[in-house]
């Protein structure tokens, strides 16, 4: 196969692989450019109605089931018709109480706001610094701030809530959660794990968070390995391409330089024609039919190192006198010359 | 040194002729193949120079004859005209018979009068009054004509057309090469006058047969029968080249590679002539050439087409 024949099959892999994955995600990316993308197609599959009563309603399962202790429940009673001000009263934490108090005395809170706030509870939980009880009621202070504009991030504050309760039940109880837990495996069968607790965990079934907007479809395995190995072989082939192709032509090389070969009756023009196909494979300049055997030469010229170029000069002035001239001795003068050439080629190989 | 190198030396070497190696050489090929050669170019491109230059280094006789519609054939051949003193018919020789005879807008002559022209380009020979009279080796025509003049133009039966080994298309020179000519101009025209013969008759005729036998192998033979019969396969055209054509070529070939101090003939040298021997013989489809076709093309399309000789 000639090399240059590599370069295609490369271009068609990564075309293909940028096919499959426009494919792919092209799917479920279809959305009016300057809209928020609402969410994702699970949503219409499982239209669970998002309440605060809800929560309440897990916070009481939790304070039954011992996981909240008295006071915990006393701060979270009555969640849904807390005011901003006994919300905040309730939070312990001043920095986060602090903040809200900051958000509250700007006029008007922006999504951004609303983002970095969210943000700022994550670094806080990360740090392991924040109350899951504190971070329930700041997110409660923060729903009833963010009433005031029009966002997304209404849904997704009680979302996290439900995550808050949730990771509170976890943690309490010790329980882990399966690899494979997914809340469309949980939503095809219409009721909780036999392994999870008895709680009402809407969560689970919930559609996935807006913000993960920029997130991927699911991507078959197959379609997945796919792309996988042919990214592979396209970068393999471009970082390698070096390497095959001195490899390639060594072989070559090798093969036309070989006595066994026979591939035409008389060992002369055999050699000429073997020298062109060397400096042919050094160059990746085809002799084409039409071409003579001078215009080759001059092709060849050009690119070729110039004590090679000199070599096979020789031989095709040569091969001209013997084969066209009839001129006997030349034959002798062209083996010399292909001599020289495979010593020059081997060694420089 | 064959003839080419001092025509060269004398002629491109000097700059007197500016830019004209190629028509040059293409000629000296036509003189030794002992061709007749059709020149086409606009006024003002040396036409007649090049000719009247060569002519005289070579020192063979040169004449001109510029046509008109109302030349006749006897103006051209010759006639026999009755001398009173010596009561007899004497024959007025025509300005053929010459070496180098520059027929200038050959398209302007009659019919009748371009048809005086074959016997002699093609026997080399005349007929006058039934009597036949050979003409001096070599002869060559070098005609001449105007491709942009459509009025009161005889346009070259096809019969004619063949007759010319070779047709050479005179392009104007570059920027720099018309710099040169202006500043040379005076100069030039008196060197051309000044230009004596550094090659006999004789030799000219010993290169013409030393070009005879130029070695050809068979497969040249076969690469050039191969182009010509392509010629007549090609979508475009309407006739191709004849038989004459592949004679013309191998003839060509064969000056083309002695001009090349060569004494065999290499596929260069077919591809090399090609154009010049081929692309007046061809004749295209209308069709075609009201889309921009040109025999240059049909030609160029045939060389890629037919492979050369192998191995």
């Amino acid at each position: 196969m000639k090399l240059g024949s590599l370069y295609p099959a490369i271009a068609i892999s990564i075309l293909l692989l940028n096919f499959v994955i426009a494919v792919v995600s092209g799917e479920e990316d279809r959305h009016t450019p300057g809209f928020p993308q609402v969410t994702e197609s699970s949503s219409t599959q499982l239209p669970i109605p998002i309440n605060i009563s809800d929560i309440e309603k897990a916070v009481s399962e939790l304070y039954n089931r011992n996981l909240l202790s008295r006071e915990e429940f006393e701060k979270l009673k009555n969640l849904n018709n807390l005011s901003l001000k006994e919300a905040l009263s309730r939070i312990s934490n001043d920095d986060v109480r602090n903040q809200l108090l900051n958000l509250y005395n700007k006029n008007m809170i922006t999504s951004e706001d609303v983002e970095a706030f969210l943000n700022y509870l994550d670094t806080l939980k990360t740090s392991g610094v924040l109350d899951p009880i504190d971070e329930l009621l700041a997110l409660k202070a923060l729903e009833i701030l963010s009433n005031t504009i029009q966002n997304p991030y209404t849904s997704e504050i009680i979302l996290r809530m439900f995550s808050v309760l949730k990771d509170l039940e976890v943690m309490r109880k010790g329980i882990s959660i399966p690899e494979k837990f997914t809340p469309s495996s949980l939503a095809s069968t219409g009721k909780p794990s036999p392994t999870l607790p008895q709680l009402f965990t809407p969560l689970l079934q919930l559609p996935t968070l807006p913000r993960l907007r920029f997130s991927l479809p699911n991507i078959p395995r197959e379609v997945s390995v796919s792309i996988y190995i042919a990214f592979s072989i396209a970068i393999a082939l471009i970082v390698g391409r070096k390497y095959l192709v001195s490899a390639l032509n060594k072989l070559r090389i090798g093969l036309a330089t070989g006595r066994t070969i026979q591939w035409i009756n008389d060992v002369f023009l055999e050699a000429y024609w073997r020298s062109v196909y060397i400096v042919s494979t050094i160059t990746g300049l085809r002799r084409y039919d039409w071409e003579t055997h001078r215009e080759f030469l001059e092709k060849v010229s050009n690119v070729l190192d110039s004590r090679v170029a000199e070599i096979f000069k020789d031989i095709t002035y040569a091969y001209e006198e013997y084969r066209y001239g009839f001129k006997s001795s030349s034959g002798q003068r062209i083996l010399g010359s292909f001599k020289k050439l495979v010593n020059y080629v081997k060694s420089y190989t | 040194m064959n003839i080419f190198n001092i025509i060269k030396r004398e002629l491109i070497d000097r700059e007197i002729l500016i830019e004209k190696e190629v028509e040059l050489k293409l000629i000296t090929s036509a003189l030794l193949s002992r061709g007749h050669i059709l020149m086409e170019g606009v006024p003002g491109v040396a036409k007649t120079y090049t000719c009247k230059a060569l002519a005289k280094l070579l020192g063979l006789s040169f004449k001109r004859i510029q046509m008109t519609p109302d030349l006749l054939p006897s103006d051209i051949i010759g006639f026999y005209v009755y001398d009173q003193k010596t009561g007899e018919f004497v024959l007025r020789k025509g300005p053929i018979f010459t070496n180098i005879l520059l027929v200038d807008e050959i398209n302007r002559a009659s019919p009748r009068t371009q048809s005086a022209l074959l016997e002699a380009m093609q026997e080399k020979q005349v007929t006058i009054e039934g009597e036949v009279f050979k003409l001096e080796e070599p002869f060559m025509v070098i005609a001449t004509q105007n491709p942009v003049e459509m009025e009161g133009v005889f346009p070259l039966p096809e019969a004619q057309l063949d007759r010319f080994l070779i047709k050479i298309v005179t392009g104007y020179t570059s920027t720099q090469g018309l710099i040169k000519i202006m500043k040379r101009a005076d100069e030039i025209e008196e060197a051309i006058e000044s230009l004596k013969p550094v090659v006999t008759r004789e030799e000219v005729l010993e290169d013409i047969a030393v070009v005879k036998n130029i070695k050809v192998e068979d497969s040249i033979y076969s690469y050039i029968a191969s182009i010509v019969e392509e010629t007549r396969r090609h979508t475009a055209v309407k006739l191709g080249a004849s038989p004459r054509a592949a004679i013309a070529l191998i003839k060509m070939a064969k000056a083309w590679a002695y001009i090349n101090s060569r004494n065999y003939v290499i596929p260069d040298d077919v591809k090399a002539v090609a154009k010049p021997v081929l692309v007046h013989r061809i004749i295209l489809k209308p069709e075609f050439e009201i889309q921009g076709v040109t025999a240059e093309r049909v030609v160029d399309d045939v060389l890629i087409k037919v492979p050369v000789p192998k191995p």
